[in-house]
C-alpha cells in the first residue's frame, strides 16, 4: 500500500519507492522489483519441484510428463504471515520462450489471488482498501520483465518515463489526493492522468513495448494450477502416477477418479 | 488510519485466537494463515554483521512483504573515510560465502547494480550494498529483500 510520502526519494540511496511514469502510469517500484518473479522463472527453468518429496511425483499434464512447485505471494505484519501460495504444474521440456510465457501467466494468476486477499475480510481492514489498487498490475508486470529481460530498475524508469518528483506530488494533489483507492485497476494496463512533463521524443503515452513481448500461456495446455490449492500429500507420499487435467483436476492414472484436496 | 489500526487489532486478535485453536499454521478460506514473529529479512542480515570500528546508526527497519513487495530488512552506518568502502565490500563478500550466498552473473549483476550476493532456498534473498557519498563521509545502506 502506497502512500504520497512514498514519492519522496529516501536518504540516503535517493530511491523513489512511487513515482508517475509517462508511459506506465504510477509505478511502484517496490512491487517492481525483480526477487519474486526471479524466484519463479528459476524454479521454472529448473523443471523440477522446490522439494525433493515433490520431485518424486509422477505426474503428467495433458498427457506429457510435468513437474510441480510451489508459488505464491504473501503479506505480514506483526508476527502474522497469509499467503496465497499453492501447487501449480508445469509441462517438461518447454523452451524458453514458452518458460517465459507460464512464468508470466502463472506470476499474473498469483497477483490476482493476492490482490483478492487484499480486498478479502479481515485481511481487507490491514491493506486499507489497497486491493487492485491502480499501481497494482502494472507494478507487478515492470518486475516481471525486469526479471525476464535482465532489465535494471534505472533502465526500467527511463522506459516508463518516469517524471520529476514535483511532477508526481502535483499528479498526486491534483487526481488522487485522498490516495489510489478510488482508482481501482483490475488490468495489466496503467491508469493515465494528465502531466505537463513529456519525455524526450514522446509525443503520446504508450505502455512500452519492451514491456509487452512476452504472451501469458493459456491456463491448461502447457501449465494448470491446482483446483485444491496443493496436491494430495497421499499422492505425494504414496508416490501414486497422477495425471492434471486442464481445469486443474487430479486423477490417478490407472482411471480411478480421485480429485485434489486442500491440504493443511 | 483508524480504521486501519481497529483492522489490524481485529485481524490479530482472531489470528492469535486461531493459533491457540490450531497451531502456528492454518487455512482460513483459500489462503494460508502463520503466526510467526520472526522476519526472515532481519535473520538473514543479523548475518551480516557491520565491520569494526563502525556502529550501526538507528535500528534495523522492516518493511513488507507484500505482495511482489518483498520483505526488506535494511541497516545503515556511517563511514568517514571514502576509501574504507573496498574493504567494507570485501568483508561483506566474505560473509557472504561464510553464509552460502553466491555472487551474482552478469545478467544477474546488469539487473541489479548494488546485489552484492543471493541465495535461493524456499524464500529467495538478496543483499543490497549501497554506499553513498558527499563532502562530509558516506553512509552505507545494506539491505537483505527476501521473497
Amino acid at each position: 500500500m502506497t502512500d504520497r510520502a512514498d514519492i519522496e526519494p529516501t536518504q540516503p540511496t535517493g530511491w523513489r519507492r512511487l513515482s508517475y511514469t509517462y508511459h506506465c502510469g504510477w509505478v511502484d517500484w517496490g512491487h517492481a522489483l525483480p526477487d519474486g518473479a526471479l524466484g519463479l522463472l528459476n524454479k521454472l527453468k529448473g523443471q523440477t519441484a522446490d522439494n525433493g518429496l515433490l520431485n518424486s511425483v509422477d505426474v503428467t499434464l495433458n498427457g506429457k510428463p510435468a513437474f510441480v512447485i510451489g508459488y505464491g505471494q504473501e503479506m505480514g505484519a506483526l508476527g502474522v504471515r497469509v499467503s496465497s501460495r499453492r501447487h501449480w504444474v508445469i509441462q517438461k521440456g518447454l523452451s524458453q520462450a514458452e518458460l517465459e510465457s507460464v512464468g508470466l501467466a502463472i506470476y499474473l494468476s498469483a497477483s490476482f489471488d493476492f490482490e483478492k486477499l487484499q480486498g478479502t475480510f479481515p485481511f481487507s481492514l490491514v491493506s486499507g482498501g489497497s486491493s487492485f489498487s491502480t499501481e497494482d498490475l502494472v507494478s507487478n508486470v515492470i518486475g516481471f520483465y525486469s526479471a525476464a529481460r535482465a532489465i535494471s530498475q534505472d533502465r526500467m524508469r527511463r522506459l516508463c518515463g518516469e517524471v520529476p518528483v514535483d511532477e508526481s506530488y502535483r499528479i498526486w494533489d491534483e487526481h488522487t489526493p485522498d490516495g489510489f483507492s478510488g482508482y481501482q485497476n483490475r488490468t495489466t494496463a496503467p491508469t493515465l492522468f494528465p502531466t505537463q512533463y513529456v519525455p524526450a521524443g514522446a509525443e503520446n503515452p504508450v505502455f512500452p513495448s519492451a514491456l509487452s513481448s512476452i504472451k501469458p500461456a493459456r491456463q491448461g495446455e502447457t501449465w494448470a494450477r491446482l483446483k485444491g490449492r496443493f496436491l494430495d500429500p497421499g499422492f505425494v507420499n504414496g508416490r501414486v502416477p497422477i495425471e492434471v487435467l486442464p481445469d486443474g483436476s487430479v486423477r490417478v492414472r490407472n482411471g480411478n477418479a480421485r480429485p485434489s484436496r486442500v491440504t493443511p | 488510519m483508524k480504521k486501519v489500526i481497529y483492522g489490524s487489532i481485529a485481524v490479530l486478535v482472531v489470528a492469535f485466537a486461531l493459533f491457540f485453536a490450531l497451531g502456528p499454521t492454518f487455512t482460513f478460506s483459500s489462503y494460508t494463515v502463520e503466526i510467526s514473529p520472526g522476519s526472515p529479512a532481519r535473520d538473514a542480515l543479523e548475518t551480516f554483521a557491520i565491520p569494526e570500528p563502525y556502529r550501526r546508526s538507528g535500528d534495523i527497519e522492516v518493511t513488507g512483504p507484500e505482495g511482489t513487495l518483498p520483505e526488506i530488512a535494511t541497516l545503515h552506518f556511517s563511514v568517514s573515510d571514502e576509501s574504507d568502502l573496498s574493504d567494507i565490500r570485501s568483508h561483506y563478500q566474505r560473509l557472504c560465502e561464510r553464509n552460502n550466498f553466491q555472487f551474482p552473473d552478469d545478467s544477474l549483476q546488469s539487473m541489479d547494480p548494488e546485489l552484492l550476493c543471493v541465495k535461493q532456498e524456499e524464500r529467495r534473498y538478496s543483499v543490497i550494498f549501497s554506499p553513498s557519498c558527499n563532502d562530509s563521509g558516506c553512509e552505507v545502506q545494506l539491505s537483505v529483500r527476501a521473497i
